[in-house]
């Protein structure tokens, strides 16, 4: 079984909320810890739109904005959902200023080295609308379960679900056409 | 029954173990790089009114009696909280067992609302009341070469002394063995003797019935703070509650600091605010409180942060990341709440840190060069991440509380040596290297020094199982030794 990487949403640990206070009040400590739960969610976020190595300097790019932007954040438990929107807009930014730029498979960044097939699967998430490729990167490639994605992201569990089950189901339809092709 | 959904509840699959072989190399997240700088939004302009006020000025001293009943456990030296994180929070009240401390009926219960300070009775006419304080003679002189006593005795082992700021009264524990319960009192002070009857400290807003049945008939009050000269509040203290949750009680406020195990309250010496420690978020992490305000300091979920102690100048907290296998000091720069290590001695326990006067060095204790875990050795290190400690005296008596000691002067740090030939005698250890002084108090079995000045004498303050003629059978004592310099 491949390893996965430990996903902190506890229920006993810090609240968001007294985590984005202290954020506010300018508490890097607290921020990191926002970082340490939120950044999968994030990464993911930008993955299923950029290339590997734009979705690793946005992730970054997305939490410093967050971390300058903090105090706007009026609703302090909406955090998962105001960063994944900073990372959104941080991911279309790029892609606008960069066509008519195809992105094509092989620009995937050296450190991050994929397989063949994994390069296929991952074009193939790309491929599905980005409200259901984003849950489905946070299972398939962070490992996250469902009610970790429903706390990270603001979504219902029963959201969540649904969205799961038919992302999966539309990305097997597509590498199943893909390997009938092949 | 809900059919187990891998998909969504997690666990194994082959078809997503699959995928997450494949995704391996996208698993990792990036790293959080450098933030930029932001304005800390804490006020610190009331920091610098109190610029003249130091911690621990000029005290004298009292000591507190002895009994005639043998010393318990909990007097023999307590472990030093430096091991796993699960331990640290909510273990370390008056002692272990604790049983029912209630007084003969009504006369020991104070009216709800009452005052904090219950005066003790002074001549013992409570008769079968545990905890009281008897007569207050005099033993000794203040300045006579060895240590003296002042007997006020209590039925129990004397722990943790710490001197008011302006010197006019002691803070004390009182540990009762035999019930396992542990009570905090003080005593007026002025000149080197006492003034007037031991009082103890209870929270204002809880009836006594209520702490007894809280507590399960366990009255323990204990690791008392003062608060620096002049503050509206003048000390703080822990409370341990039935639920096992330990309160912190702010003398004057009608609040009390609760959610799961609050203790340890530390003053910043120069602002009337103070850090604590609670394990209200499933762990240990600093917290602060700021005049009712609470915020949280430290956010590691995977260590607890316990024996938080103040730099001189109030902007930085030395403290300890307790973790499983080794503990490390920490300093945590408290306007801009991030914290870096300071000591890093990697498998091994390095606790109770201590801040010189000038806020240049950290003393500590450590069990890294010790042939045992449970043996610590003195260190001092400069108060800048990335200095080399220093060992500066082996096999030390880990405080009941706090942490060593320094010399006003900065250049050396007071201890027990853990000796039991010797009978643990008192040292002064110099910084920069150097045999021990050790303190000709003529007492043994000695325990939790402090040193303080009183009309520049060196004075310190400690407990004791008292003369060397007499052995080891008394109770711990609150004593004081003048050092000749």
């Amino acid at each position: 079984m491949a390893p996965r990487r430990p996903v902190s949403i506890r229920s006993s640990a810090s609240s968001v909320a007294s985590l984005v206070g202290a954020a506010k009040r300018g508490n890097e400590s607290a921020f990191a810890t926002l970082h340490h739960r939120y950044c999968g969610m994030v990464h993911a976020t930008l993955l299923v739109r950029v290339g590997v190595g734009d979705a690793d300097d946005l992730a970054q790019d997305t939490f410093v904005t967050a971390w300058q932007r903090i105090g706007d954040l009026r609703d302090e438990e909406a955090f998962g959902g105001w960063i994944q929107s900073i990372a959104r807009r941080k991911a279309a930014s790029l892609l606008r200023s960069r066509r008519p730029t195809v992105h094509l498979p092989g620009t995937l960044a050296a450190p991050r080295r994929l397989t063949a097939e994994a390069t296929e699967a991952l074009e193939a998430l790309r491929s599905l609308p980005p409200h259901l490729a984003e849950p489905l990167a946070m299972r398939l490639i962070k490992g996250m379960s469902g009610p970790e994605i429903a706390a990270t992201t603001g979504l219902t569990h029963g959201s969540v679900r649904v969205t799961l089950h038919r992302a999966m189901k539309r990305l097997r339809e597509i590498l199943e056409v893909s390997d009938d092709r092949a | 029954m809900t059919e187990h959904n891998p998909l969504f509840d997690g666990g194994a699959d082959p078809e997503l173990d699959a995928f997450a072989t494949m995704f391996e190399p996208l698993a990792e997240n990036p790293e959080l790089g450098a933030l930029p700088r932001r304005a800390a939004r804490l006020s610190v302009a009331w920091m610098a009114a109190a610029a003249a006020v130091l911690l621990l000025a000029g005290a004298a001293v009292v000591v507190v009696g002895r009994g005639g009943g043998p010393a318990g456990s909990a007097a023999s030296g307590q472990p030093p909280g430096a091991g796993a994180a699960g331990g640290h929070l909510g273990g370390e009240g008056g002692g272990d067992g604790r049983v029912p401390g209630t007084g003969p009926g009504g006369a020991d219960r104070v009216p709800e609302g009452l005052s904090s300070l219950r005066t003790g009775p002074g001549t013992g006419d409570e008769a079968g009341q545990t905890g009281t304080a008897r007569s207050s003679t005099e033993v000794g002189s203040a300045t006579s070469q060895r240590a003296h006593q002042l007997a006020v005795t209590h039925e129990g082992n004397v722990h943790y002394p710490q001197m008011s700021p302006d010197g006019s009264q002691i803070a004390y524990e009182v540990n009762y063995p035999a019930e396992k319960r542990t009570e905090v009192w003080l005593v007026g002070h002025e000149g080197g003797r006492l003034t007037g009857s031991p009082v103890r400290v209870e929270p204002e807003s809880m009836n006594r019935d209520l702490l007894y049945r809280y507590g399960r008939g366990k009255n323990i009050t204990h690791m008392f703070g003062w608060a620096p000269g002049g503050s509206k509040r003048k000390y703080a203290y822990t409370v341990n509650n039935a639920e096992g949750h330990q309160q912190i009680y702010i003398d004057g406020w009608s609040g009390f600091i609760s959610d799961g195990v609050s203790k340890e309250p530390r003053w910043d010496p120069l602002s009337p605010r103070f850090v604590f420690t609670s394990n209200r978020t499933g762990n240990g992490d600093l917290y602060m409180w700021d005049d009712g305000a609470e915020m949280q300091l430290t956010f590691d979920e995977l260590h607890a942060e316990i024996y938080p102690s103040w730099a001189p100048a109030g902007d930085k907290v030395a403290f300890v990341r307790a973790g499983k296998g080794e503990s490390q000091v920490m300093v945590l720069d408290v306007n801009a709440y991030s914290s870096v290590p300071l000591v890093n001695f990697s498998g091994k326990d390095s606790t109770r840190p201590s801040f010189s006067p000038r806020g240049d060095k950290v003393a500590f204790l450590s069990n890294k060069s010790t042939d045992s875990v449970m043996k610590f050795g003195l260190w001092v290190v400069d108060a800048t991440p990335g200095s080399s400690p220093r060992n500066i005296g082996p096999n030390i008596r880990v405080p009941s509380k706090g942490a060593p000691s320094w010399t006003p002067d900065g250049r050396g740090v007071i201890a027990v040596i853990d000796d039991r030939e010797k009978r643990d005698p008192i040292a002064i250890f110099p910084i920069d290297g150097g045999p021990p002084r050790i303190l000709k108090t003529g007492t043994v079995n000695n325990r939790d020094p402090r040193l303080v000045v009183v009309d520049g004498q060196w004075r310190v303050v400690f407990t004791s199982q008292g003369a060397e003629s007499q052995g080891a059978k008394s109770w711990y004592g609150l004593f004081v030794y003048d050092v000749p310099h």
